[in-house]
């Protein structure tokens, strides 16, 4: 579905609210299950925290935007 | 040329649903959720630059017109046999296309110099990660924590992420390794958080991943870059030759050396074991599972396959079928 059609449907808007928010509660929850092991160091919160941006195109660019990077998206993993 | 790669692809189990009714039921669901995700996206200048597609497998391939959403897709074709001499020039070719591409997006030119200084940057990256890879070897560093780093390359400037790994480094160097255990060999479709799933399941059956092959994890390096001189055509080739000729994912055609790393892994470091982890409709490493099997049970090895999607509904059958494997 394109971005347009998106926007003019509420019911739609709705669904990615909750799925916003889903995501949020997704990402939380993989992140406290490893902070809680045993053999969790603080040192390691700086990856979790990279991985903890799923959207994370624009908002990588707000925060290492000072070194003037642009950022590339490439496909496949 | 000042841009930065990012890669493509989700481990979200609920956002594929929102793209789950325009593309088929069998599709690889790391795609799947990626799709999901791109609907959040908003509007940045990042929409004038292409997807940089290799041509690896078909779901890759039919990302963009599934997704149909801008930008639009650069398809780098990937010569599908690599170890001859006419696939590597044509993949040269690709790459020297590549880079037309980037200084007409950037209005820059690449040169030998920044070009050097790149490649440098990227094999002291390497260099460190290795190291971390030898502790997790030594069971100094547990699979998990290795996962959670190398998940999280390209996300940020590659020097800090350097500098990060290398503190994580000192962290654990100075930690007497885990117990002689059950650690296994992590083969197959990729694993990119917060699907860590299969990860916690293999620890709760009591093993732990000594190694991996997923090109989220282990191999998000194929190796270092090896330029005969050090010119500008030099570094290109040695560039190209290292991301094609070196790489063994599983849609490469010719792809024994494949087989033989994972088997040389597991007897140098002793590992006993394959996990093999397909994601449902992952045809490249599901067609390999049936190459790898044999091959390894021959030479003694054990082999588990682990079909999954991104539910977790199956968690106690695949933990069951794990603790019936580490018991062997
Ligand atoms: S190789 Fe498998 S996991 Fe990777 S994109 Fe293709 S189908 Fe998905």
């Amino acid at each position: 579905m394109n971005e347009i059609a998106v926007k003019s449907n509420p019911r739609r808007q709705r669904l990615l609210q909750r799925v916003r928010m889903e995501i949020h509660a997704e990402l939380e929850a993989a992140r406290l299950q490893l902070q809680q092991r045993a053999d969790y160091h603080p040192t390691w919160d700086y990856f979790l925290n990279l991985l903890m941006r799923p959207l994370a195109p624009d908002r990588l660019q707000a925060e290492v935007g000072p070194s003037g990077e642009t950022f590339m998206q490439f496909g496949t993993v | 040329m000042g841009l930065h790669p990012l890669r493509l692809g989700s481990g979200c189990f609920c956002v594929g649903r929102l793209s789950a009714s325009h593309s088929p039921v069998l599709m690889c669901p790391l795609l799947k959720a990626t799709m999901g995700l791109l609907q959040f996206q908003a509007p940045t200048q990042n929409d004038t630059m292409p997807w940089v597609v290799p041509t690896t497998c078909d779901w890759v391939v039919k990302f963009q017109e599934l997704a149909n959403t801008q930008p639009e897709a650069y398809f780098l074709e990937l010569p599908h046999l690599h170890r001859g001499e006419k696939g590597q020039q044509r993949w040269l070719e690709e790459i020297y296309g590549l880079v037309r591409l980037l200084e007409n997006q950037t209005g820059r030119k690449l040169n030998r110099k920044t070009l050097l200084s790149s490649v440098q940057i990227f094999m002291h990256a390497w260099k460190v990660f290795g190291r971390l890879i030898e502790l997790r070897r030594k069971r100094v560093l547990a699979g998990v924590w290795f996962m959670v780093a190398a998940n999280s390359f390209l996300l940020d400037s590659i020097e800090i992420w350097t500098e990060r790994v290398h503190q994580m480094l000192e962290t654990v160097a100075t930690h007497p390794p885990a117990p002689e255990g059950n650690g296994v060999f992590l083969a197959g479709s990729p694993i990119i958080f917060p699907n860590f799933k299969l990860l916690h399941l293999i620890e709760t059956a009591g093993m732990d991943v000594y190694g991996d092959d997923l090109c989220t994890s282990e191999r998000i390096w194929p190796g270092a870059v090896c330029y005969e001189e050090p010119s500008y055509r030099g570094i290109m080739r040695a560039l190209a030759e290292r991301y094609h000729k070196a790489c063994i994912c599983p849609t490469f055609a010719d792809n024994e050396r494949r087989i033989n790393s994972i088997l040389n892994t597991l007897q140098q470091h002793h590992i006993r074991g394959v996990v093999y982890h397909v994601l449902k409709g992952c045809h490249p490493f599901d067609i390999e599972s049936f190459n790898l099997e044999p091959r390894l049970k021959s030479r003694g090895y054990h082999f588990l396959k682990i079909e999954t999607d991104y539910v977790q509904e199956d968690s106690q059958n695949i933990l069951t079928r794990l603790e019936a494997f580490g018991r062997i």
